[in-house]
């Protein structure tokens, strides 16, 4: 089968008729759609954050002074939750999409900065490793011009035991409101039905990260409440026989079902010959969530080429700022513009003048210029804050989906406006219809 | 004992510095634990600590205003960085002169670890009860393994890799520590002059600050003494730096990139 063939048969045409994305409202939203409902009485709360540091692998509730679970949940009526998974859903097709394209696409890799092992990796042509589930979170934030999209973390998306968890216990204290949904009990599910010979799940982190930990902790501890087996382990633990998984650990040798990649893509890519990673992407029988093409869909580049695609992304050209490569945006002199790293996670590489120090902001065009491929200019939008019990905080809201469907929001909240990983974990529930 | 329980006498809900309280090894204790008695707590605190502290608070005039007077050494956060179980014990040994310990333990067990924690757990559950009687707002002693980067220790395919470093957002604030009252910080470390080098960066933002700061040793018995902490050189950076890129070719990658996130432990996933 030929390249483009290929290319056919992963891309029918079918898959480019991706309905167009409801226009965001135009000009001053007159309502905001979230409201933050009073906080918690101080005695429960904290009994809910003991609850979640004792129970549910929440390590880092504490980070300096700042508690970063916040004591009052915030409010979205049943439309604004359905108006949110529709768009996700919709952003979802037009991902995965664009990614099996990416796939053959080496000269649009490069320009995303996909790492150039990965790339060499793509380039041989090896089958991409199948998917034991897929599993993306899209950030949405409430702006003057109505929704807008700010990323999709589409390689390791995080949030899972605050979203699912914290979430609950916030909404056993929340009278008329309930979640959004449970993402992990929809991951579990998905990679229940795929772990079926021996009911066993070896989840990968990278040691040393306490809060990857956690998160694989977290669905760990799920996946054996349904009776499944699962092992934490390092890229290190991993073996390959015949395409399928094997561990390699003092407690346990012997082959899995299927693997949860909760370590990025590019890390693993600077990894040394001796750990097995690059079946983790092409080539391997022994199904993957996320399976390594996800890093394509990762960049925060990949604006940069849509035009150069065939998959139309409607959605994403409705829902998204506008993103130049830096050397055609005037990001130094207009501070409409902030700078992103094509492969950053929680917003550490997010750069705006007025939320840094001078002297990070005059280090900024060093690090451009010294890598000005990795970077991507995209214009600010104009977050619209919430008055709550912590004052007024610029809410994110990450719509979890989970083969194809919403399953759930991780909501944050930041007293600036930009959510970094300094931002405060925060229940995103639906008020309930009055009948 | 139930887990909750043990956590609950080590971080009371309304404790002044229980936010801070690291709570990973608790949560990886057994539901129910018996604990034994605590074997040997440390005996030099007296000589080497508090003495030394309480002639400084006179000599200083700290202990002269009729209000501060009962006060003792409220003024005084404690760190304590020793290995393993020592720092757990000397943090109890502290919790008798009404300082209460912070565990900042900050790292997971797991099957065959390159650092065994076990014996810090096992500090946790039988000292437990011990810390019932401290007030609420008893002023910290933050308690770190010194062995958290497991330096020299034998790393191995199939190890759970527990290493682990301590980050200025892992205390509170100096901000924070002087509306409570702290205006001295004494470090309890051994092994050297000079501050673990994660631990410095805390060290110096708070003498920055005002808050004035002493150290004692452990292994050479020196007692408290009023230092200057001084902010790593360019060179031992470096060196720390190179020590981490050794980390990363022998695991899988991850202190190098620690170095390279500059505050709190931001998670690789999005």
């Amino acid at each position: 089968m030929s390249t483009r063939e290929r290319w056919r048969s992963l891309f029918p045409k079918g898959a480019r008729e991706t309905p167009p994305a409801p226009s965001p409202p135009r000009g001053a939203p007159v309502a905001h759609p979230i409201l933050a409902a009073p906080a918690l009485d101080p005695a429960v709360f904290r009994e809910i954050r003991r609850t979640m540091e004792l129970s549910h692998f929440k390590w880092d509730a504490q980070i300096g002074d700042e508690t970063t679970l916040a004591p009052f949940p915030l409010l979205i009526t049943p439309a604004t939750w359905a108006e949110l998974a529709a768009a996700a859903e919709r952003l979802s097709r037009e991902t995965l999409a664009a990614e099996r394209e990416l796939l053959f696409r080496p000269e649009l890799q490069r320009r995303i900065a996909v790492p150039r092992q990965l790339r060499a990796l793509f380039a041989r042509g090896a089958e991409p490793t199948p998917a034991a589930a897929r599993i993306l979170r899209f950030d949405f934030h409430w702006t003057t011009e109505g929704w807008r999209v700010s990323e999709v973390n589409s390689d390791v998306p995080g949030g899972f035991t605050e979203a699912s968890n914290f979430t609950r216990l916030m909404a056993s204290h929340t009278p008329g409101a309930r979640s959004t949904g449970d993402p992990t009990l929809a991951v579990v599910a998905a990679l229940g039905s795929v772990a079926t010979d021996r009911r066993s799940i070896a989840l990968l982190s990278a040691p040393g990260y306490l809060e990857d930990h956690q998160i694989v902790a977290h669905l760990a501890g799920r996946l054996r409440e349904q009776g499944l087996t699962a092992h934490l382990i390092s890229p290190h633990h991993l073996r390959w026989q015949d395409g399928r998984a094997h561990l390699a650990t003092s407690w346990f040798n012997g082959p899995v079902d299927a693997l949860v990649r909760f370590h990025q893509a590019e890390w693993l890519a600077r990894l040394s010959r001796d750990v097995a990673w690059e079946p983790l992407f092409v080539g391997a029988r022994t199904p993957v969530a996320n399976p390594g093409v996800a890093a394509l869909s990762e960049s925060k580049r990949l604006p940069l080429v849509w035009d150069a695609l065939a998959t139309p992304l409607p959605a994403w050209r409705s829902l998204a700022p506008e993103s130049r490569d830096p050397a055609d945006a005037p990001w130094r002199t207009d501070d409409g513009w902030v700078l992103k790293q094509a492969y950053s996670n929680t917003g550490g590489t997010v750069s705006m003048r007025s939320a840094m120090t001078a002297r990070a902001w005059s280090l900024l065009p060093w690090k451009v210029r010294l890598a000005p491929g990795q970077w991507v200019a995209q214009r600010r939008f104009e977050m619209v804050p919430v008055a709550s019990p912590l004052g007024a905080v610029y809410p994110c809201l990450g719509v979890y989906i989970v083969n194809g469907h919403a399953t759930g929001i991780y909501g944050r909240i930041a007293r600036k406006a930009i959510v970094d990983f300094a931002a405060i974990d925060v229940a995103v529930l639906v008020r309930e219809e009055a009948s | 004992m139930k887990k909750g329980d043990i956590h609950a006498l080590w971080a009371p809900l309304d404790a002044t510095w229980t936010p801070w309280v690291k709570p990973v090894l608790f949560a990886h204790l057994d539901e129910e634990s018996t604990p034994s008695p605590v074997v040997v707590l440390p005996t030099w605190l007296q000589a080497g600590v508090i003495s030394p502290l309480e002639r400084d608070a006179v000599d200083a005039g700290r202990d002269q205003h009729p209000y501060r007077r009962s006060r003792g050494l409220d003024d005084v956060a404690v760190v304590i960085d020793l290995p393993g179980a020592e720092g757990a014990l000397a943090g109890l040994a502290l919790a008798q002169h009404r300082f209460r310990p912070v565990p900042l333990y900050n790292a997971m067990m797991g099957p065959s670890p390159v650092l065994d924690l076990q014996p810090i757990m096992d500090v946790l559950v039988d000292g437990a009860a011990d810390l019932a009687s401290l007030p609420l707002g008893a002023p910290p002693a933050f308690l770190l393994d010194a062995d958290r980067m497991g330096r020299g220790r034998r790393r191995e395919l199939g190890n759970f890799d527990n290493r682990s470093v301590c980050f200025p957002t892992d205390f509170p604030s100096a901000t924070t520590l002087r509306s409570s009252g702290i205006r001295r910080a004494l470090l309890i470390h051994s092994g050297g002059e000079r501050p673990a080098i994660d631990l410095a960066e805390t060290l110096v933002q708070w003498q920055e600050q005002g808050i004035a700061f002493f150290s004692a040793r452990v292994d050479t018995g020196d007692p408290a003494t009023p230092r200057i902490v001084k902010r790593p050189s360019w060179f031992q950076r470096l060196f720390h730096v190179l020590e981490r890129r050794q980390l990363f070719r022998d695991a899988s990658g991850v202190f190098g990139e620690l170095l390279q996130l500059p505050r709190g432990y931001p998670s690789s996933g999005g």
